[in-house]
């Protein structure tokens, strides 16, 4: 599961390691997955990117969104329980990865990645998922 | 694990799926529900690919600032508190 931070970098700037992961989900090397929302997430964290930081520059990001939307499998949201001790507010994109059973939570997200590995979805950098899912077989 | 679906269709629908498994050779209309859905998925999967290409140069090719993080971070906190 991809979370905000990765979208924003991925679509904004061509030459990182979150556009590589996307490159790879293209490609089909893994199964993005989403929920109502984890979509919502994305749609308002880049549109208030893009409409406030003059250094993210992609035009086009409404069709990005919308390929990433396609690419991803959806499923349901289910009830935020508390789970972040450090920041409460990644609550819900930890639910989300528990909605969709998703084995990784791709993020840039200091707070998410000092979780590690909360229920059973490991919180990794695009870094380290490229090297993994890279490494497979 | 399979699942059960009840859908309906119209008669000429019927008709059609019907004459595809008798045409494709298979032994069932599930058969044929089930291969049209992986005919439709990897067009989807081909098309997506398409787009994927033909939008890959846009973005920025400079260095990402770290505070892009932090306006990320920002929105999402804001977004989750509301």
């Amino acid at each position: 599961m991809l979370d905000s931070s990765v979208v924003v970098s991925g679509i904004g700037w061509r030459g990182g390691d979150a556009r590589r992961v996307l490159t790879l989900l293209a490609a089909g090397g893994f199964q993005s997955y989403r929920t109502p929302w984890l979509t919502a997430e994305w749609s308002e964290t880049v549109q208030y990117v893009a409409e406030n930081e003059k250094r993210w520059r992609n035009p086009n990001w409404i069709h990005w969104l919308e390929w990433l939307k396609r690419s991803s499998k959806l499923a349901a949201d289910i009830p935020i329980k508390k789970t972040v001790k450090r920041d409460p507010n990644d609550d819900a994109v930890v639910m989300a990865a528990v909605a969709v059973h998703a084995s990784c939570i791709v993020t840039s997200d200091g707070d998410l990645l000092s979780l590690q590995k909360p229920y059973g979805a490991a919180c990794i950098t695009p870094r380290d998922f490229l090297g993994v899912i890279l490494r497979q077989p | 694990m399979a699942i059960t679906l009840n859908i309906s269709l119209a008669e000429e629908q019927k008709g059609w799926l019907n004459s595809r498994r008798e045409a494709g050779g298979f032994s069932s209309q599930s058969d044929v529900v089930r291969d049209l859905i992986r005919s439709e998925q990897e067009r989807e999967k081909q098309a997506l690919l398409i787009q994927f290409r033909q939008m890959e140069q846009d973005g920025s090719n400079e260095a990402e600032p770290a505070e892009i993080l932090k306006m990320v971070k920002q929105v999402k906190k804001v977004r989750r508190a509301s």
